[in-house]
C-alpha cells in the first residue's frame, strides 16, 4: 500500500523464489509528453507487426506499450493528459492462474513471462487483465519486402493465434547478463534500458533493479508522488507511476484518491 | 416397501381430536413462560442503554436470524411437500405449520433491531436512498411474512378446529369450502415462501452486510434463505421427534416420515456447502483487498472455529451419517442429524452477525483487519435464551387449540392409499389426484 | 393425471420400433439438409484454421463473444437430461417416462458440441490437447489445475462420459427388442450392442440398480458442470463476472433453458413421429408446471445477481450495467431477454390450457430459449468492453460477423443430425420405460370417483 509517507514499495512477488534481482520501472507522468517514441520503439525492437489503420478502427492494435491520452476540462481550459501503460509485471497477476497450460508465469526475477511455444490461445489471460495490455494476434504477422531485414535477430516472431505482450525486453536483460559474467564487472544502474525507456526522450521511463536500494527507481519509488496503477486490486505491479504535478489543483484534490466507491461518510457515534 | 400403519379414519379423528390440549405440561410452559419475560427485560435493559457501541447488537441479530431460520422456515416445508404431492409429509405439515407462531417473537426483534442500526447515508444498502427504507419496508415485510403463516395455519387447521369443537355449524365443509381451503393453502404457502426469502435477504443485507463496507457478494441472500430452509426442516424434524416420544403420537410418525425428510434435508446440506464454497471460492480468486478482508472476518480471521464447525454440523456431518442408508432410513438416524443442523445453524448466524456488528463502528475506510473476536455478555445470553423460550411457549400455546397432526390431511392419505396385488405380493398404491 | 389409453405391449414395440425399423424418405432429405448446416460450420472452422480469428468480430477487449456464448448456452441445455431422468426419477415422478430418452440425448449431443466451442474458439485448436488431456509428462507440461478452464474438461468429459453410460443402461432393454425384430446386419449389430439381454430377473435387477446409482452419481456432477462453466467468468476480475452467485445462477439457468429445450423437442418429437399415444398432453402439462417453478427461481437469482450489482455502488459495476441497460444494442436486447425468457412465457404456463397444447407450449419453450442465448451473450460481451478502468480503450460496440452467425446455426445443426440419427438407430421413446409404467398403474376408488394411482416403489 502506497501512501502519502512511504512512496510505492514494488509489488510482493507472490509466486517465484529469492533471486539477485527484482526488474522495475518507474514511469513519470509529470515528464511524459505523449509523443509515442516508446511505442515506436517497442515496435521496432519486438518484431511487432505494423498496425495498419484497419486494427485501430477494429480495437486491435498490437502495441506492447500505449500511450492512453485524455482530454481534461472545457474548451478552452483544455489540458491532455498522456499515460504509458504497459504490462505492470504483477506479482500477484490476475493473468497467471487462469492460464490452462502454464503459457504465463513469474520469472524468479519479478517478470511474467509469456511462453508462446505452450500458448493455445483460449484468451483467459487477456479477459483477466485489468489493464488490458496483452494483445492477440488475430492473424499471422506480415512485414512490407523492405521491412525484413529491420526484424530483430534477439526477438521471435510470433505466429497467428498466441497472446503476446510486453516482456520487458527480456532478452537485453539476458544480454546484460550474459555480458555481466563474461565481463566479470556487475552492471551498473542504468546500463540496461529497455526499448521505451532507452528512447524516452524526456526520461519518464526509468528502468532499474529494486533489489539495489540506491538505483535510481528505488530512490524515485520513495517520494510521494508514487503510486501503483489501480492499487485496490491487489494485483502487486512491479511499475510504480510517478503522479502528474498539476500546480491549479487544490491540496486535497490533489491527495483523493481516483477511486472513491462510496459517498462521503458521516461520523457515526460521535 | 413402506407401509402405513393400519389407521382407521374414525379412529384417528378420535384420537387425536382428544389429544387438543394434552400436550405439553403446564409447569413447562410456566417456566418458559419466566424465561421469556426475562428476556423481554433483557432486551429492554439492552435498548436503555443507548445505540453505542454497534457490537453489542451482534448476539441479537444472531438470535433473531437463528429463530427466522428455524422456526419460521417451517411452514415452507408443508407447503413444499404439499406441492409436490409428498404422501411421506402428511403427518409433520401441522408441526411445520405451528412454527408461524415464531412471527410473534421475530417481528418485534427485528423492528427494535432496525432502530440500533446506523444511519444508512453513506453506506449501502439496498434500499439505496428510498424513503422508508430500511426501517418502514423491513417492519412491513416482516409483519406480511408472519401474518401470511398464520393464516396459513388458520386455514389448514379449519377442519379441524371444527371437528374438535364438535361445532360444525360455522364451517360443515361442503365441496366449495373444500376448494377455497386447498386453493388457498397454495397461494398462501407460496406467498409465504416468497416473503420468507425477501425477508432472509432483508434481514442479512440489512443487519449484516450493509455493516460490512465492501461486502457485496450476491450470494449471501440466496444462502440465507438456504440454510433457513435446512434449519426449517431441521427443526420440523426435531419436534416430530420429540411429538413422537413425549406426546404420544408414535404411530402417526412412521418410518416413512423421517426416511422422506432425511433425503430432502441431505439436499439441503449439500446445497450449504455448494453455496459456502461458491462465495469461498470466488473471494479467493479474486484476492482484492475487499475480498481479503472479507476472507479474514468471516473465515480465516477471528471466527475461524466457528465457520469450520459450521461447515462440519451443517455440511460434512450430514452428508457422512445421511450417506449410509441404515442411518438414513430410521427415526433416530434422521432426527440426530437434525439436532447437529440445528446447531450448525446457529454457529453459522453467530458467525455472520456477530463479525458483522463488530466491525460497524463509526465507518471510515474500508477495512484492512478484522477486529478480534466478540464474545457474549449476560444480556446477550439473557435475550437469546427469552427469544427461544418465548418461541416454544408459543408453540406450546398453539398446540393447546389445534390438534398436533391435521386429521383431514391425514385421512386423505388414508383415503387415497390402497393396498393392490401386484404380480405375487400386496403393495400399498398412492392415487395422485389432479 | 387424465384417462390414459391401456396400450398393449405389441402396439408400444410397434410404435416406438417404427422409425429405426423402416426408414422413409424424407429422413434422407432431412440429413442432406442438415449435413450442409455442419459442413458449412466445419468450413467456417477450416478457414479459420488457416488464417486466425480475424474473422471474427473479436477484439483486443472483447476476447470472448459469440462462441463462448454458444459454449455456455449448450452446456446449459444439456442439464436437460440429468435433470428430467436423474431427478425426477428419484422423485418418482411418473410423468418422466416418455421424456427420459430424448432429454438424454439431448444432454450427449449439445455436450459434444459445446465442448467443440471452446476448442474452434482457441488461436491454435491444433494445440488443445495438452489442455485438456494430462499426456505430455516426458515434456514435463502438466495443465494448471489452478484455471478454471481446466475444470472444466474435466467436469464436461465426466459429464458426456456418465450421460453416455446412463443413456445406454437404459437402452439395453429396448436394444434386446431391436434385436428381437430386425434382420442381417442391423440384428447382428444390435444383438452385440444389447450385449445379451435376455430380460431375466437377475438382469432386470442389475439394470435398474446400474439405473439408479448412476441417477444418484450423475447429480453432483450435473450441479458441477455449470457450476465450473460459471467460474470460468466467476474467477476472473473482470466486473461484471467476478460475482459469488454465479454458480447457482448458471446451473438453475441452465435447467430453465434445459427443460424449454426438452418441451420444444417434445413437440417436434410428437409431430413428425404422430407420438400422440405417448407425449400425451399430460406431459407437456407437467412440464408446463416443472418450468413455472425453475424459472422463477432463475429470475430469483438474476434479480440477486442485478441488485447486489447495484448494491456496492462501485463505479466499474454500474458502468456495465448501464451500458448493458442503456446503451444501443444492449438496451434493446435487454428487453428481448427479459420478456423471451420470462415474462411472456411464465405468466402464460400458468394458464392450463396453454401447458396442454403443443403448439404453444413449443412457441413459448422455444421463446425462452431465445432469451437464455441472449441473457448469456449479455452476461459475457458487455462486461468485456468496459473492463478496464480507464475509458481509453473501451470498446463499446463488439458487431459479430458472418462467420459467427454461421458457427451459431451450426451448433443446432450438430445437436439436430445426432438426435436424428440416434432416433434412426434406436427408439428414441423408452420401451421399457413405458411398460413399467403402465405395471406399475392401478386404480383407486374414492368414494365415487376413479384415481389413477402408482405403486410405490
Amino acid at each position: 500500500m502506497a501512501n502519502e509517507q512511504q512512496g510505492a514499495a514494488p509489488g510482493r512477488v507472490i509466486a517465484g523464489g529469492e533471486s539477485l534481482h527484482r526488474w522495475g520501472m518507474v514511469i513519470d507522468i509529470d515528464l511524459c509528453t505523449g509523443c509515442q517514441a516508446c511505442v515506436i520503439a517497442c515496435q521496432a525492437e519486438n518484431n511487432i507487426p505494423i498496425n495498419v489503420e484497419d486494427y485501430f478502427v477494429k480495437h486491435r492494435v498490437n502495441q506492447w506499450i500505449r500511450i492512453e491520452r485524455y482530454w481534461e476540462g472545457e474548451f478552452p481550459n483544455v489540458k491532455a493528459r498522456f499515460i504509458p501503460v504497459l504490462c505492470q509485471h504483477c506479482g500477484n497477476a490476475p493473468c497467471e492462474p487462469v492460464c490452462p497450460v502454464y503459457a504465463t508465469q513469474h520469472s524468479t526475477e519479478g517478470l511474467n513471462v509469456q511462453t508462446y511455444n505452450r500458448c493455445v490461445g483460449t484468451r483467459y489471460c487477456g479477459n483477466n487483465c485489468p489493464y488490458t495490455v496483452r494483445v492477440f494476434n488475430w492473424d499471422a504477422p506480415q512485414w512490407p519486402e523492405s521491412l525484413h531485414a529491420q526484424l530483430n535477430p534477439d526477438v521471435t516472431v510470433r505466429t497467428q493465434g498466441l497472446i503476446e505482450k510486453c516482456s520487458m525486453c527480456v532478452h537485453r536483460i539476458n544480454r546484460a547478463k550474459r555480458e555481466e559474467s563474461r565481463n566479470g564487472r556487475p552492471m551498473a544502474d542504468g546500463d540496461l534500458q529497455p526499448a521505451c525507456a532507452q528512447s524516452c526522450p524526456t526520461s519518464a521511463i526509468i528502468f532499474g533493479d529494486w533489489k539495489d536500494q540506491n538505483s535510481r527507481i528505488s530512490r524515485l519509488a520513495k517520494g510521494t508522488r508514487a503510486y501503483h496503477m489501480l492499487e485496490e486490486l491487489g494485483t502487486e505491479p512491479t511499475i510504480v507511476y510517478l503522479k502528474k504535478v498539476d500546480p491549479n489543483l487544490s491540496q486535497h484534490e490533489a491527495t483523493v484518491s481516483h477511486k472513491t466507491a462510496y459517498r462521503p461518510l458521516p461520523v457515526i457515534n460521535g | 416397501m413402506a407401509h402405513v400403519e393400519p389407521l382407521t379414519r374414525a379412529g384417528t379423528t378420535h384420537d387425536l381430536t382428544g389429544r387438543v390440549g394434552r400436550i405439553g405440561s403446564g409447569s413447562a410452559m410456566l417456566v418458559l413462560g419466566i424465561l421469556a419475560l426475562a428476556g423481554l427485560i433483557g432486551l429492554i435493559l439492552k435498548v436503555m442503554s443507548g445505540p453505542v457501541p454497534l457490537n453489542k447488537w451482534g448476539y441479537t441479530a444472531a438470535a433473531l436470524a437463528f429463530l427466522l431460520s428455524t422456526g419460521q422456515g417451517m411452514p415452507v416445508v408443508a407447503f413444499a411437500t404439499r406441492l409436490a404431492k409428498g404422501y411421506w409429509a402428511l403427518p409433520l405439515r401441522r408441526a411445520a405449520e405451528l412454527g408461524a407462531v415464531t412471527g410473534l417473537v421475530t417481528t418485534p426483534l427485528f423492528i427494535v433491531l432496525l432502530f440500533q442500526l446506523p444511519d444508512f447515508f453513506g453506506r449501502p444498502s439496498i434500499w439505496f436512498d428510498w424513503p422508508g427504507g430500511p426501517v418502514l419496508w423491513d417492519s412491513v415485510a416482516m409483519i406480511l411474512l408472519t401474518f401470511t403463516g398464520l393464516a396459513m395455519l388458520f386455514v389448514s387447521s379449519r377442519p379441524d378446529r371444527a371437528l374438535s369443537t364438535q361445532q360444525a355449524s360455522d364451517w360443515p365443509g361442503t365441496g366449495r369450502q373444500w376448494d377455497v381451503l386447498t386453493a388457498g393453502l397454495v397461494v398462501l404457502g407460496a406467498f409465504y415462501l416468497m416473503m420468507l426469502v425477501f425477508v432472509h435477504m432483508y434481514v442479512v443485507s440489512d443487519l449484516g452486510m450493509s455493516l460490512v463496507l465492501g461486502w457485496r457478494s450476491a450470494i449471501i441472500p440466496p444462502y440465507h434463505a438456504v440454510s433457513g430452509l435446512q434449519a426449517g426442516l431441521a427443526t420440523t424434524l426435531l419436534v416430530c421427534g420429540a411429538l413422537r416420544r413425549f406426546g404420544g403420537l408414535r404411530r402417526y410418525f412412521g418410518l416413512d416420515v423421517f426416511w422422506g425428510a432425511s433425503k430432502l434435508l441431505l439436499g439441503l446440506s449439500l446445497l450449504f456447502f455448494y453455496f459456502t464454497w461458491s462465495e469461498l471460492l470466488t473471494n479467493w480468486y479474486g484476492r482484492t483487498a475487499d475480498e481479503q478482508f472479507l476472507l479474514d472476518l468471516f473465515m480465516f480471521g477471528p471466527y475461524t472455529a466457528l465457520f469450520i464447525s459450521s461447515v462440519l454440523l451443517n455440511f460434512a456431518l450430514p452428508l457422512a451419517l445421511l450417506i449410509w442408508n441404515p442411518i438414513r432410513v430410521s427415526v433416530r438416524g434422521p432426527i440426530f442429524v437434525a439436532g447437529l443442523i440445528l446447531l450448525g445453524n446457529l454457529i453459522d448466524r453467530l458467525r455472520i452477525f456477530v463479525a458483522s456488528w463488530s466491525v460497524a463502528g463509526p465507518l471510515g475506510p474500508h477495512r484492512t483487519f478484522a477486529p478480534p473476536a466478540q464474545y457474549p455478555d449476560a444480556l446477550d445470553l439473557l435475550v437469546f435464551v427469552g427469544a427461544v423460550s418465548a418461541v416454544t411457549f408459543l408453540y406450546l400455546l398453539a398446540l393447546r387449540f389445534v390438534p398436533p397432526i391435521a386429521i383431514w390431511e391425514f385421512k386423505t392419505g388414508l383415503l387415497l392409499t390402497a393396498e393392490r396385488p401386484y404380480l405375487k405380493t400386496e403393495v400399498a398404491v398412492v392415487a395422485k389426484p389432479q | 393425471m387424465k384417462e390414459w389409453r391401456e396400450l398393449s405391449s405389441s402396439k408400444i414395440n410397434d410404435d416406438l420400433l417404427k422409425f429405426p425399423l423402416h426408414t422413409p424418405m424424407w429422413f434422407w432429405y432431412a440429413l442432406a439438409g442438415l449435413g450442409l448446416v455442419v459442413g458449412a460450420g466445419f468450413l467456417a472452422f477450416a478457414i479459420m484454421i488457416g488464417g486466425g480469428l480475424q474473422f471474427l468480430g473479436y477484439n483486443n477487449q472483447t476476447m470472448w463473444a459469440v462462441l463462448i456464448t454458444n459454449f455456455v448456452f449448450w452446456i446449459g441445455i444439456s442439464h436437460a437430461g440429468v435433470m428430467i431422468s436423474a431427478i425426477l426419477r428419484l422423485t418418482q415422478a411418473e410423468w418422466r417416462r416418455p421424456v427420459t430418452r430424448a432429454s438424454e440425448i439431448l444432454t450427449v449431443f449439445s455436450l459434444a458440441t459445446a465442448m467443440l466451442m471452446p476448442i474452434i474458439h482457441s488461436g491454435r485448436p491444433w494445440r488443445t490437447l495438452y489442455w485438456e488431456f494430462p499426456f505430455d509428462f516426458s515434456r514435463g507440461i502438466f495443465m494448471d489445475i489452478r484455471s478454471a478452464l481446466v475444470w472444466d474438461p474435466s467436469a464436461i468429459f465426466t459429464y458426456l462420459l456418465s450421460s453416455v453410460m446412463f443413456v445406454y443402461v437404459a437402452l439395453v432393454p429396448d436394444l434386446a427388442v431391436a434385436r428381437d425384430r430386425s434382420s442381417g446386419i442391423a440384428r447382428y449389430l444390435y444383438a452385440i450392442l444389447a450385449m445379451g439381454f435376455q430380460g431375466t430377473k437377475r438382469q432386470w435387477r442389475l439394470q435398474a440398480i446400474a439405473g439408479i446409482l448412476l441417477s444418484a452419481l450423475i447429480l453432483p456432477v450435473f450441479v458441477s458442470v455449470h457450476s465450473i462453466v460459471s467460474w470460468d467468468f466467476a474467477m476472473a476480475l473482470v466486473p461484471g463476472w467476478h460475482s459469488t452467485v454465479f454458480p447457482p445462477y448458471f446451473v438453475i439457468g441452465a435447467v430453465h433453458s434445459g427443460v424449454s429445450a426438452v418441451a420444444t423437442l417434445m413437440a417436434i418429437l410428437r409431430w413428425i413421429f404422430h407420438l400422440d399415444d405417448y407425449l400425451t398432453d399430460d406431459h407437456f402439462d407437467a412440464l408446463g408446471r416443472l418450468l413455472v417453478v425453475v424459472s422463477t427461481t432463475w429470475l430469483y437469482f438474476f434479480g440477486m445477481d442485478f441488485y447486489y450489482g447495484l448494491f456496492a455502488r462501485d463505479e466499474m459495476e454500474l458502468g456495465i450495467w448501464s451500458l448493458r441497460l442503456f446503451t444501443p444494442p444492449y438496451n434493446t436486447l435487454f428487453p428481448i431477454f427479459l420478456l423471451a425468457g420470462y415474462l411472456i412465457p411464465v405468466p402464460l404456463w400458468l394458464i392450463r390450457g396453454v401447458r396442454r397444447n403443443v403448439k404453444a407450449m413449443f412457441f413459448t419453450s422455444l421463446l425462452v430459449n431465445v432469451g437464455m442465448w441472449i441473457e448469456r451473450y449479455m452476461l459475457i460481451v458487455p462486461p468485456l468492453s468496459n473492463k478496464q478502468a480507464f475509458p481509453f480503450d473501451w470498446v463499446t460496440v463488439y458487431q459479430p460477423q458472418p462467420i459467427e452467425w454461421v458457427l451459431v446455426v451450426f451448433t443446432f445443426g450438430v445437436v439436430s443430425t445426432g438426435i436424428l440419427v440416434f432416433a434412426k438407430l434406436f427408439p428414441i421413446i423408452p420401451l421399457f420405460d413405458i411398460k413399467e409404467g403402465q405395471n406399475l398403474r392401478r386404480v383407486i376408488q374414492v368414494g365415487r370417483r376413479t384415481v389413477p394411482g402408482v405403486v410405490r416403489e
